[in-house]
């Protein structure tokens, strides 16, 4: 009996050792199952419910004016959106958001009805008023932060920069032209959450750079852009005027030291502007010169050896027939040497000179200053202008074209051929971009200045030169252009608009004034068109007075000395002032 | 005497293998949570960075700001207006300007 007993314990223990044994191995049996051939999909498949990759573009490039201001900046916005389902009180919902965000509150209704699982209520939204709609918790709001694109000083060069729409690409100006350099890369990241959707802050690199776009730095500098865009401001409301552009650009690189243009507008509320607002028109669109164009008929005139400055020429009283049409000047004249040619504007002499430099010679000198082309400036859109060939000109046709009628010439091209002047002859390719950039601030490429041809000897530049600066003597008709201390060299500019019907309109005119200062090393060339003035219309009345506040200002800030002045304080190290 | 050696040394072995299958369990036990402990760690320290990288991204979204902010200040528009309404400035006249070499 005694002896039954532990047998039976044991009996037990062994069949409970048994049945744990068996457990185990079951056990052991799947871990190793489970680890060895179903870890990888296990693993995969855990991964799959926390981690969510990602794809995003790196950030859009900044754009700097010369003096590293930034024109251009992407920084993060919030945009509101919703998934309507999960909308408890519709009308409520968008009662509050249209109080916010200021938007049509039917619309809005609509939107939080629909059977899409997720509509956008408003995108890049102002961080107080995302912080008020936050406030209100709302039930199926849900707000994510997108990177928007600012613009800080608002209407500033606007045409010249053009704008980049909310998906970050480039649509106008700069922002589109050098979309390429600017748009950041595609890159992929890895998001970590938990069941709570909380993040765990692994693999995430928000501060990745090599995905960045790269900064582009412009030669514009945006005081003188100001100050461009402030006397055309002025001169276009006093004027009554439709619009107006002003290119201010240094003659001896093709720099573009300001491009301005009015009406303004706000890149950062592109949407509420028309899109006439948004063209870089000095670029894009061509006018008939009028008058500005007699200074490269007196180049062609003198670099043909037909006239010299002051070879003298009939100006027939006013009036002169050029086959069955004829010419006239506004005041008559009788005997005008070249030079008072261009500083009275006289039709009839610039007809005439056309007669003796022969159309051939007078088609090559423009093109010679780049009429009629592309000048190749890195802003998109630019028109060639139009300047036919002289085997298709009439008679009457080279005598317009002379003073700057039946040809078509962009502002862009204007400025860089009087430019050309101004730099001894050599043709300069206009260039707005100075540098490019990485996200550091490291240089990628620079852009230098490139003579693009000899227009015309540096003889007759000079004589151009001294020719252009009678014209803001007095008695000249850029007298409004003149500058205290300063000699300027200019020409104005009126041109009677074509209509739809093809014919010259009366009363609308193109208003221009183009010239550089100081007469000796010129520091800036500066063009003034002011398109239909309805107060005045001579380029010597409304577009000189713009010239001379433009010049006035830009010689001030980049510090050019009056010319001729002998006052010059000296500050010297070495003598020690006693007293 | 000497079944009472022999069950002696049998109950002195079955206490050794007692503790040391308690000393091997309590081992495993501190494996796992010290394994458990540092797994817990770990998930907070990823919270923390989790918040921490939030912080620097909206501290980086107010820099952004800020730096707009400055710009907008340095904008020769009111730059322009300070001088001209608030201090009476106006571009000096030819006569007025003294070249300094």
């Amino acid at each position: 009996m005694t002896k039954k007993k532990p047998d039976r314990i044991k009996r037990r223990i062994l069949i409970l050792g048994i049945v744990f044994g068996i457990f185990f191995t079951a056990i052991t049996a799947r871990a190793v199952h489970l680890h060895m051939f179903m870890g990888p999909w296990l693993s995969q498949k855990a991964d799959g419910q926390v981690k969510r990759s990602v794809q995003s573009m790196g950030d859009r490039g900044s754009i700097f004016d010369t003096n590293l201001g930034k024109m251009a900046l992407s920084i993060d916005m919030t945009s509101v959106g919703a998934h309507p389902s999960q909308i408890e009180d519709v009308a409520g919902t968008a009662r509050a958001l249209s109080e916010i965000l200021e938007v049509n509150r039917k619309e809005l209704v609509s939107k939080l009805n629909s059977k899409v699982s997720f509509v956008w209520i408003e995108r890049h939204v102002a961080p107080q008023k995302a912080n008020m709609i936050k406030d209100l918790d709302l039930a199926g709001v849900v707000f994510k932060n997108e990177r928007s694109r600012v613009y800080p000083y608002r209407t500033l060069a606007a045409q010249v920069l053009g704008f980049s729409g909310v998906d970050g690409r480039g649509l106008e100006g700069l922002e589109f032209y050098y979309d390429r350099y600017l748009e950041g890369e595609p890159r992929q990241f890895k998001i970590i959450r938990d069941a709570m959707g909380r993040g765990l802050g692994l693999d995430v690199d928000i501060n990745d750079d090599a995905h960045n776009g790269k900064n582009i730095i412009l030669t514009i500098d945006r005081r003188v852009q100001y100050i461009a865009e402030t006397a055309l401001a002025e001169a276009v409301i006093e004027n009554r005027a439709e619009s107006g552009i002003a290119v201010v650009m240094a003659p001896e690189t093709g720099a573009i030291l300001a491009m301005a243009h009015y009406p303004f507008f706000n890149p950062n509320t592109f949407g509420q502007y028309g899109r006439q607002s948004w063209r870089n028109r000095a670029v894009t669109d061509f006018y008939e010169p009028g008058s500005t164009l007699k200074v490269f008929s007196a180049a062609a005139a003198i670099e043909y050896g037909v006239s010299g400055p002051h070879s003298i020429l009939y100006c027939e009283n006013g009036a002169y027939r050029v086959g069955r049409n004829t010419v006239h000047d506004i005041r008559p004249h009788q005997w005008l040497s070249l030079e008072q040619i261009i500083k009275y504007s006289s039709n009839i002499g610039a007809a005439k000179l056309s007669e003796m430099i022969g159309s051939k010679n007078l088609y090559h000198t423009l093109k010679q200053f780049g009429f009629g082309e592309r000048t190749g400036i890195d802003c998109p859109g630019e028109t060639p202008g139009m300047l036919s060939s002289y085997q298709r000109w009439s008679k009457i046709d080279a005598a317009a074209i002379a003073f700057g009628q039946g040809i078509s010439v962009s502002a862009i091209q204007l400025i860089t051929a009087i430019s050309a002047i101004a730099n001894d002859g050599i043709l300069m390719k206009p260039y707005i971009v100075d540098a490019i950039t990485d996200k550091n601030g490291a240089l990628i490429e620079k852009f230098d200045p490139l003579p693009v041809r000899r227009a015309v000897s540096p003889q007759t530049a000079a004589t151009l030169k001294s020719i252009l600066a009678r014209v803001t003597e007095d008695g000249g008709t850029g007298v409004n252009a003149a500058l205290d201390g300063y000699r300027v060299c200019g020409k104005t500019g009126t041109a009677q608009k074509v209509g739809a019907s093809g014919t010259y309109e009366r009363g609308r005119y193109v208003s221009s004034f183009v010239g550089f200062v100081p007469s000796q090393n010129p520091e800036v060339a500066i063009l003034v068109i002011i398109d239909e003035p309805k107060k005045a219309h001579y380029g010597g009345v409304v577009a000189a007075p713009v010239f001379r506040q433009i010049a006035h200002q830009t010689l001030n800030y980049m510090n050019v000395p009056p010319e001729g002045r002998k006052d010059h304080l000296t500050v010297s190290k070495e003598e020690e002032v006693k007293g | 005497m000497k079944k009472q050696k022999k069950e002696k040394k049998g109950n002195k072995k079955i206490r050794r293998r007692t503790w040391l299958s308690i000393l091997i369990m309590a081992l495993f036990i501190l494996e796992l949570f010290f394994y458990t402990w540092c797994r817990v760690q770990c998930i907070g320290t990823g919270y923390r960075i989790s918040q921490e990288l939030e912080r620097q991204r909206q501290l980086l979204v107010f820099q952004s700001r800020l730096k707009i902010e400055s710009e907008r200040l340095k904008s020769p528009d009111r730059i322009a207006k300070i001088a001209r309404e608030k201090l009476g400035l106006r571009p000096p006249k030819s006569e007025q300007i003294i070249v300094l070499q």
